[in-house]
């Protein structure tokens, strides 16, 4: 072979190492982000169990809001559902299915406070407090999924990973943002402190 | 207390309230008491250094008047001053010696004196040679080099806030060179702190100084877990985070406290603050250069209050710790 043939030879090898490096660090970090989001759900799964905790404690004194419960426990049913971790709008619906139900339990508890006998009750007090701790956990896996989002992602959009994630297959993936409702609801001091 | 008198202390810290009385009460007599026994110990001590010098000169005078030992004394052909030359210096060093531990035994006890003192009005416990037993849990933590000799001195313990801790002062040492040139130096010098913390947590997650990309690599790969970058960029400048769940490691470092530890780092000055969060506990880490509650010398009056007035300033740094990062609220944000 001539000197241009082992230089044409050499760059080749060059670009699949490069190509192979670029596709490997993006199932890696594909695979931290899957591994994020069932840190996510195994959160979730702790707030869903708390629910109908929630919704029996309350029902006894909270006849006149009867729809919020009713809202409650379809939200959870929803958010509940079955879907595909491999398919980022599936992943889209259910974490924007999950991220509903946080305001409406944060309605819930704030409904709960027009109540003077509920609001003292201990299960109440009790299920306030461990709703507090499994929020501050589901923040916490939130937060430790979009960074790993983030990070595929960027890997994802930017040449040449657009090419080599067009070829494998590899999709971006939706951040988990909190719910517009939450956002827009007002601030105690009590749900961040414990 | 007249006004002359007043302490020069920080009485916008809740924690020094009453102080003024208590010295006044407490502490002032007990140096009063001490200032006695530190007379004492300075006269004796002087009388035993004169005595000492007085003695070996007529000793020299009469054996060199009598014997004519002079040549003992002048230096060999090394020139190295003769074996009768050493032998004076000895002696003339084991009276001084005898004096300076006089007084430093003196200095030892008016330090656990009052340190206990203030220690009392906080509501602490104070051991002034605790033992290294309380160093595992940071050596573990690696927030502390690996060392040779340890010792430990000045270990308070109690509750400020609602918030258990232990504080003690840490030395460490290793070995240097081979067999001939066997040497010791210090590898640490600082105060450890151990706090109880409101939430709980099963892993280990380390906060580092961020100290550049090839020492942070060095320093990192020790410890166990994995590089857990954070939010927040102010933090991530100071600090860079270890831990062995990165969930966990974001559940107790909120953006909220990830503040406080920069607005903590940012008062402590160019100190590198390290914390460890293993075992139900927050261990925190503060190198220092000077030696810490040691309550001066004692060539100066014991009475005097600069020695309680740095004693105090040296506890504020506790209360900074527990008070900025507000250890004893549950933050969930």
């Amino acid at each position: 072979m001539n000197p241009s043939g082992w230089l044409w030879g050499g760059a080749l090898v060059v670009v699949l190492i490069s190509v192979y490096a670029w596709y490997a660090g993006m199932v890696r970090k594909r695979n931290k982000a899957l591994q994020a989001l069932s840190g996510i759900d195994i959160q979730l799964r702790k707030r869903f169990d708390l629910i109908p905790n929630v919704l029996k404690i309350a029902g006894r004194f909270m006849e006149h809001e009867r729809d919020l419960m009713k809202e409650l426990t379809e939200l959870r049913s929803r958010a509940m559902e079955v879907y595909d971790k491999g398919d980022p709008g599936s992943v889209e619906k259910h974490l924007a299915a999950a991220a509903a139900v946080q305001p409406a339990m944060t309605n819930i508890f704030a409904a709960a406070e027009s109540y003077p006998e509920l609001r003292s009750s201990d299960n109440m007090l009790a299920a306030q407090h461990t709703y507090t701790e499994v929020e501050g956990h589901l923040a916490a896996a939130r937060r430790t999924y979009n960074a790993t989002v983030e990070s595929l992602n960027s890997s994802i959009q930017i040449f040449p990973g657009n090419l080599i994630a067009a070829l494998a297959g590899i999709k971006v993936m939706p951040f988990y943002e909190e719910s517009v409702g939450a956002a827009k609801l007002p601030v105690s001091a009590g749900d961040y402190l414990g | 207390m007249s006004v002359h008198e007043q302490l020069e202390i920080d009485r916008s810290r809740p924690e020094l309230a009453g102080f003024d009385d208590y010295y006044a009460n407490r502490i002032s007599p007990r140096l009063a008491a001490l200032a006695s026994e530190q007379r004492k110990a300075r006269t004796w001590a002087a009388w035993i250094s004169s005595i000492g010098l007085v003695v070996t000169a007529v000793l020299i005078w009469s054996l060199r008047r009598h014997y004519h030992v002079g040549k003992w004394f002048e230096p060999g052909d090394d020139g190295r001053p003769g074996w009768a030359f050493w032998v004076t210096a000895a002696f003339v060093a084991s009276w001084l010696g005898t004096a300076i531990w006089k007084l430093m035994e003196l200095k030892s006890s008016v330090k656990g004196s009052l340190l206990k003192e203030v220690s009392a009005f906080f509501g602490f416990e104070y051991e002034q040679r605790p033992g290294s037993h309380n160093l595992g849990e940071f050596s573990a933590a690696r927030l502390v080099p690996s060392y040779d000799r340890a010792r430990t001195e000045d270990r308070f313990s109690g509750c400020h806030a609602g918030v258990d801790f232990e504080l003690f002062e840490c030395f460490l040492s290793a070995e240097t060179g081979s067999d001939e040139d066997r040497g010791s130096k210090q590898v640490y010098h600082g105060l450890l702190f151990s706090f109880s913390f409101p939430k709980a947590f099963s892993g280990q997650t380390v906060v580092l100084k961020d100290q550049g990309r090839m020492l942070n690599f060095l320093k990192g790969w020790k410890h166990s877990g994995e590089r857990i970058k954070l939010e927040d960029p102010r933090f991530e400048k100071h600090f860079e985070v270890w831990g062995t769940d990165p969930i966990e490691a974001r559940y107790l470092l909120t953006p909220t406290f990830m503040e406080r530890v920069v607005e903590l780092a940012e008062a402590f000055g160019s100190s590198k603050l390290e914390l460890c969060f293993r075992n139900k506990r927050l261990l925190i880490s503060v190198p220092v250069v000077r030696n810490q509650f040691e309550g001066g010398g004692m060539l100066t009056d014991v009475r005097s209050k600069k020695r309680v007035e740095i004693i105090v300033r040296e506890f504020t740094r506790l209360f900074d710790i527990v008070n900025t990062l507000k250890l004893n609220i549950r933050t969930v944000v």
